[in-house]
């Protein structure tokens, strides 16, 4: 009966990508063959339940350890205390993808967090995105030591994950916490609440460096996507 | 599942820690599987047979069969105690067994998963295992005495092994055969067996690499990375204490790629699959204990030697 653990392992694992959950863990290309060989295990750890095979004590103490963890615990996003500790990243991505310049004189709302960065990489001369506009969907967080333009604006982040959530890298975008009247926009909002947040970039200039700030019309809250991670 | 509501700190690094063993396990059930099938169908007599002639070539061959046998660091005590059985010299043993954990299928495709934005760090992975693996072998051949025997490098437990060691038949590769080997008990016995060890270490490698990424301070970690001979010990020392299956180690060590250089990554993953106290344990079953230090130590030195001189090249 032993064995009975490594089937709820298994279990866990198919659960996990039936429930969409793994997208919060690893990278879509791998989901496949994770179910594959989760699929596997089931029929090794049927098999052994059905011929009472037995597991080595030590093993067995740390399999039951493991699935006492997967009952009790959640599994969620990384959240915004992680993105504000690691170094936001933006200089990491892959290089240039010409079809980016084209999408700016053209709908720029389509554009996501991933290809602003990516675009403010490529541009140095940060005037040249100065009232365009766009929408963000991200989650809010407000990294201490990172600086910005105004000391009350937020950051709206999405992970990057190549691998699995281990490497997660965050991307940040700087936003106003007020709309240009002055009206408050995120009062109602905090660190990992996932939003959407229309606006246009403004470029304001603090101590001599130039900070490239989304200037919101609209926010509105949105459910966390299936995949968090870009 | 419940759900049980924690700190975002904790959460997270609950979240690191079963995204290492989500990404990880599916590759260790792969290993196994692999092992298993070429355990029952394929004869390592003719290998045996094509590895004679100098030193160097003798050395070599055994160093990248890991490319036909993925054994990872655990797997692989069985494997070097069969091979001595069926005639491979010490120092040829020891060469596959510092070999076999890097230069092998499963390892390489995990680094690739892991690493592929980094080709420096998987050629040199795998380069560095195929030149420490031949070199420290060449160096035990010479530590037997010309023309002598080399058994007495080994311990009485293996020497008794090879002395009762009798071949076992392999079986031809059909469908029929295969699945019976997939559905017979000794078959589910030793995927558990092996499956649950692995796991275990597994478990506990993802664990402390979580904490370690979340808990440890910032400062602490940053005056570590930031002199590069420091930051190359940290990685060493690391994968010598997490003991880590070297088929998944490449998820565990990108816990560290936010912070550390590529030469203290390659610190960690050429090292730790040939050394970690949990290969010195069932090393010690096999040979002397003076041998088991003359590894190690060339090992140390050697991955010390090549991390820093990827340092040097400017990575």
């Amino acid at each position: 009966m032993q064995s009975l653990v490594i089937i709820i392992i298994s279990l866990f694992f198919i659960f996990l990508v039936f429930t969409e959950r793994i997208y919060l863990l690893i990278h879509p290309d791998y989901i496949n063959f994770n179910f594959a060989m989760a699929a596997f295990l089931l029929l090794f750890s049927v098999i052994a339940v059905w011929k009472k095979i037995k597991i080595n004590r030590i093993d067995f103490v740390i399999l039951i350890f493991f699935v006492i963890l997967i009952i009790l615990l959640p599994v969620k996003p990384l959240s915004s205390f992680t993105a504000s500790n690691r170094n936001i990243n933006i200089a990491n991505l892959e290089e240039s993808d010409a079809n980016l310049i084209g999408l700016l004189q053209r709908d720029t709302k389509s554009l996501t967090i991933k290809d602003w960065v990516k675009l403010k990489n490529m541009e140095p001369d940060i005037d040249k995105f100065a009232g365009q506009d766009a929408v963000i969907l991200g989650f809010v967080f407000n990294p201490p030591q990172f600086p910005k333009s105004q000391d009350e604006n937020l950051f709206i982040g999405r992970f990057v994950v190549t691998c699995c959530a281990v490497d997660a890298s965050p991307l940040g975008i700087e936003v106003a916490t007020s709309d240009s009247e002055g009206n408050p926009l995120f009062d109602s909002y905090g660190n990992d609440d996932w939003v959407e947040v229309e606006g246009k970039w403004e470029v304001i200039a603090r101590d001599g460096t130039k900070y490239l700030v989304l200037q919101p019309t609209s926010v509105r809250a949105v459910d966390i996507p299936t995949n968090p991670y870009i | 599942m419940l759900g049980i509501s924690l700190d975002p700190r904790v959460q997270d690094t609950f979240t690191v820690f079963l995204a290492i063993v989500v990404e990880a396990t599916p590759f260790i059930i792969f290993g196994v599987l692999i092992a298993l099938l070429l355990e029952k169908f394929v004869s390592t007599d003719w290998l045996i047979k094509h590895s004679k002639g100098n030193r160097l070539l003798s050395h070599l061959i055994p160093a990248s069969l890991g490319f036909l046998f993925p054994v990872c660091e655990c797997g692989n005590v069985p494997v070097t105690r069969q091979l001595i059985a069926k005639g491979y010299s010490v120092s040829q043993a020891v060469s596959f067994f510092l070999g076999a954990p890097i230069l092998n299928i499963v390892v390489f495709a995990t680094t690739i998963a892991a690493f592929g934005g980094t080709p420096i760090i998987v050629i040199t992975r795998m380069l560095a295992g195929l030149f420490i693996a031949t070199l420290t072998g060449i160096l035990v051949s010479y530590l037997a005495k010309p023309g002598g025997d080399d058994k007495e490098l080994i311990s009485q437990n293996l020497q008794d092994f090879c002395d009762h060691h009798h071949t076992k038949k392999r079986l031809e590769f059909n469908p029929r055969n295969i699945f019976n080997t997939l559905t017979s008990k000794e078959t589910a016995l030793s995927v558990i067996t092996e499956f649950s060890g692995l796991f275990k270490y597994l478990v506990i490698g993802a664990g402390i690499a979580a904490l370690t990424q979340i808990w440890l301070p910032r400062e602490l970690v940053f005056t570590l990375a930031s002199n590069p001979v420091l930051a190359i010990i940290a990685m060493m020392l690391l994968a010598l204490v997490i003991s880590v299956c070297s088929t998944v180690d490449a998820f565990v060590a990108l816990a560290y790629v936010n912070q550390f250089s590529p030469s203290a990554i390659l610190g960690f993953l050429i090292y730790g699959p040939m050394i970690d106290i949990k290969a010195i344990t069932m090393l010690l079953s096999s040979f002397k204990p003076k041998l088991v230090f003359f590894i190690t130590a060339v090992v140390t030195i050697l991955t010390f030697a090549i991390a820093n001189l990827v340092t040097y090249l400017g990575y």
